[in-house]
């Protein structure tokens, strides 16, 4: 067969190519296990949702336009986790600042793009598609799901997936949309299988049988195609992951929130083996246009604990070498706090990138707080797709101009 | 209009009007004829909805609980005749997403809705302004914090891009000077009204979308319900929400202008939609991915489905269950609404799509409703696993199965524990084991998640 069912968003194929007979869709999940599948470079990625406040989670201490602007929000001085003679952690990201001081992390300072948005939903399309020109409400590929198509097992639905912490809904990140991969989403470990009837255990074989020939039926439709691709993934992929996570036991304490719940998935799914490549995980709540300094707290401390929660649980399991994480949010907030004890939309801001092969440091500068844009916002030094093109190059080691779509500076804070 | 008018026509525009197509609305339907189906449909009010009062009053719900709240609108969706008011209220629930999470005040989300429901075919124009001095509202988007000197951007930020008329159709600095006229829009601390505050407003100058005055919120509105992009706006999202994606700009032209010749008309807008060929064209039917509510409801309705209203458990399981399946009735995941379309589907929610249809089909795994298979077929004569695929096809109104699709239900309901051919007679035994399967099955068919 010259072509994949996997295509199917493609369009390119001849829609009637797909074939009940193909053996490839079956149920079957032994595949996935093949030895060596283990991807030797693992990228977790996670979002902080919502925008966040970059200027109050690595404070410009030293710089007097950030206390004028924000006489209430601002972190005062003596209590800012200083780490250089300018600039310094959010005082509740001790955890944080350790790992910062042992080299484990790079910070990206001022990133943004050209034009920036100041709407949610098209800048985190913006970044999660790697193309300032994106509008959300048009189907295009996510840099992810690009990298997906063209480097991991697209035959393996584990290749890339998508975490939740299983107490909400959990959508698919415009940044995993590929064109052959799909990315599986698992809100829940225990939810994540394919239930029947638990009365008549005997007929159970039947009807996953039944099940995968209504999802192997032909149509011209592609919307139904990937419906179906996504049925067949769902079964064969929950049967690996309910078998490959029994390789876990949990030894490290997480935090008990959203963000340590799915990093703790992340890595029982990665002492798994399960060939996953790429990871998302997402933590929400920065839009804090009121009342920011509480809530924005709690998350920078579910940030700090969690990632030290994550890197410590990496290091027992043998992973710690074979793993990155890069954060983003997709923009910053208003320089000037408003009158609600919040900030409004803003644009750039810093990235952050964790890892062993990371050379720890802060790369590039503050934002310059005297020179704003017409709105009253940074702006930015440092292309997002800088910091992508360098972990695409020098950890995942692929070209990145077909998924950025163009040559940006390399930053340098991959150890290669 | 359509070319035929018969069961598989009117089962498309049930699915698109309301949530899901019973066999007795179908002939119900059938039976008016394409002209007065659709009147009968737009004016709703002159159908009697009792049943749905006696059926929330016997529910016994305490509406300061969330959950109950949540039931209160399930239990409406799944009984009302007024299939396109509820329908209007999901629509609008969507379009101006607005989430207990951060309003945290059940009665203010009750508050919001009925006002969805008053407004479900009403003037755009009023209905923005109850929107913006809507409680929940204020509380959702900040605007209680939007004062003279001090402004809060949140709500005339929404109001521009999510609203009305879209990204591209405003500048930032617009933003800014609605967001300055909206200052004071406040709510009583005590009664939790909408309230005024005078000495909040910032009454100077305002220039907003090159018009000058010193603007209140309700010039904002009267602007921006007048606009040629609010009017393709509203159209484009009404006919992508009832009929196909992606229209061409002429379909939207026809639709804006009778919005704006119509004074803003949401049910002259719809009466044109509905009464149009694309509504009923091939390219429409079965070319929208259900949402888990259209999923849930629509099971429940066609398969008579009976509600656990006793236990707290019951309702809190079906809940969740629509919650995993990527939607939770007053609780959108942010002011934009649900992504809808093919993003409904992933692989966690699918599985529970998938699974809530086990727990209700089999009635063992609890899911907080019950099918009875037995009471279904009634009397209807069935012997073969060929009519019983059939029957349940059409009790789930599914017209357009293919036959192979069709074949491997048939040889499932044949099929021995191990796998071997046998033959499916129709007893208690296989009604309780391969009938609630083939159920299942159906559910769980990439046809089925199409409406």
């Amino acid at each position: 067969m010259a072509h994949s069912r996997r295509d199917f968003l493609k369009g390119t194929f001849g829609l009637l190519s797909l074939s009940l007979a193909s053996p490839t869709f079956g149920f079957q999940a032994s595949k996935v296990f093949a030895a060596g599948n283990s991807p030797s470079k693992i990228l977790v990625v996670v979002e902080f949702d919502g925008g966040n406040d970059g200027l109050n989670t690595v404070v410009p201490y030293s710089d007097k336009a950030y206390y004028a602007a924000r006489p209430n929000l601002g972190v005062p001085e003596n209590a800012v986790l200083k780490v250089s003679d300018n600039v310094g952690f959010n005082p509740v990201m001790t955890k944080f600042k350790a790992l910062f001081d042992q080299k484990r992390i790079a910070v990206v300072q001022n990133v943004g793009y050209p034009n920036p948005n100041l709407s949610h939903f098209q800048s985190r399309a913006i970044f999660n598609r790697a193309d300032p020109t994106t509008r959300e409400e048009t189907f295009q590929l996510g840099w992810l799901g690009k990298y997906g198509d063209l480097k991991s097992d697209v035959n393996n639905p584990l290749a890339v997936v998508n975490l939740g912490d299983g107490k909400g809904s959990l959508s698919l990140p415009k940044s995993l949309v590929g064109e052959k991969i799909i990315a599986s989403s698992i809100n829940s470990f225990p939810l994540y299988q394919f239930q029947t009837d638990s009365k008549y255990p005997t007929d159970r074989s039947n009807q996953v049988s039944a099940l995968a020939k209504s999802n192997n039926a032909k149509s011209t439709n592609m919307d139904f195609l990937y419906i179906a691709q996504t049925g067949l993934d769902s079964v064969s992929s929950s049967e690996s992951l309910q078998t490959g996570i029994k390789k876990y036991t949990p030894a490290i304490k997480y935090p008990d929130n959203s963000l340590g719940i799915q990093l703790q998935m992340a890595a029982q799914i990665i002492a798994g083996d399960l060939g996953t490549e790429i990871i998302h995980v997402t933590l929400g709540g920065f839009d804090t246009h009121s009342g920011q300094k509480d809530d924005h707290e709690e998350l920078l401390t579910a940030v700090s604990e969690g990632f030290d929660a994550f890197y410590q649980d990496l290091v027992r399991l043998g992973k710690a070498d074979k793993v990155m994480v890069m954060a983003f949010s997709e923009f910053g907030r208003r320089v000037r706090e408003n009158g609600s004890g919040g900030t409004d939309h803003g644009t750039s801001g810093p990235m952050f990138i964790m890892g062993n092969a990371v050379k720890g440091g802060i790369y590039g500068n503050s934002p310059n707080l005297t020179n704003l844009d017409s709105a009253g916002n940074t702006i930015f030094d440092i292309d997002f797709r800088s910091v992508y093109g360098t972990i695409l190059s020098d950890w995942l080691q692929t070209d990145p101009q077909p998924i950025i779509g163009g040559k940006f500076e390399n930053i340098g804070f991959v150890n290669k | 209009m359509c070319a035929v008018w018969n069961e598989r026509t009117v089962a498309h525009m049930l699915r698109r009007v309301g949530f899901g197509a019973t066999q007795e609305d179908i002939k119900f339907y059938l039976g008016m004829g394409q002209t007065r189906a659709i009147d009968y449909i737009i004016n709703y009010e002159r159908i009697d909805d009792s049943e749905v009062d006696r059926q929330v009053a016997s529910a016994n719900l305490d509406l300061s609980k969330t959950l109950d709240l949540i039931y209160w609108w399930l239990i409406r969706m799944t009984t009302t005749k007024r299939l396109l008011q509820e329908k209007m209220v999901f629509f609008w629930h969507d379009h101006f997403a607005t989430a207990i999470f951060k309003v945290k005040e059940e009665s203010l989300m009750l508050k919001q809705n009925q006002l969805f429901r008053t407004f479900a075919l009403g003037n755009f124009q009023d209905f923005l302004l109850e929107v913006s001095k809507d409680p929940a509202m204020i509380i959702w988007l900040d605007n209680f914090t939007n004062k003279k000197g001090q402004p809060n951007e949140n709500y005339a930020r929404e109001l521009n891009e999510l609203f009305s008329m879209g990204v591209g159709n405003y500048t930032e600095n617009d933003v800014k000077e609605a967001a300055r006229a909206f200052t004071g829009w406040s709510l009583s601390k005590r009664t939790k009204e909408f309230l005024f505050e005078t000495d909040q407003h910032d009454f100077g100058t305002k220039t907003f979308l090159g018009q000058t005055g010193s603007f209140n919120g309700d010039d904002i509105v009267r602007i921006i319900a007048g606009r040629q992009a609010t009017a393709r706006f509203i159209s484009k999202k009404l006919f992508e929400y009832f009929v196909y994606e992606n229209p061409k700009d002429s379909t939207i032209d026809k639709l804006a202008n009778t919005y704006l010749s119509s004074g803003f008309s949401i049910k002259a807008v719809m009466q044109a939609i509905l009464s149009s060929d694309e509504f009923f064209s091939e390219k429409a039917f079965n070319s929208i991915v259900k949402s888990p509510i259209e999923y849930v409801v629509g099971t429940l309705r066609m398969l008579g489905a009976k509600l656990d209203l006793k236990t707290r458990g019951g309702k809190s399981d079906l809940i969740a269950s629509l919650t995993a399946q990527g939607q939770t009735l007053f609780n959108p995941p942010s002011v934009s609404g649900w992504n809808g379309g093919i993003e409904w589907i992933n692989t966690s929610t699918l599985l529970n799509r998938l699974n809530f249809s086990n727990g209700l089909t089999s009635n063992r795994a609890t899911i907080g409703a019950t099918i009875d298979p037995k009471t279904l077929i009634g009397s209807a004569k069935l012997s073969t696993s060929k009519e019983v695929v059939d029957f349940f096809l059409k009790q789930l109104a599914l017209y357009d199965v293919d036959a192979t699709t069709n074949k491997n239900l048939k040889k499932y309901l044949d099929q021995n524990d191990d796998g071997s051919k046998g033959k499916f007679t129709l007893n208690d035994t296989n009604i309780d084991k391969k009938v609630r399967g083939l159920i299942h099955l159906i559910l769980s068919l990439p046809d089925y998640q199409f409406n």
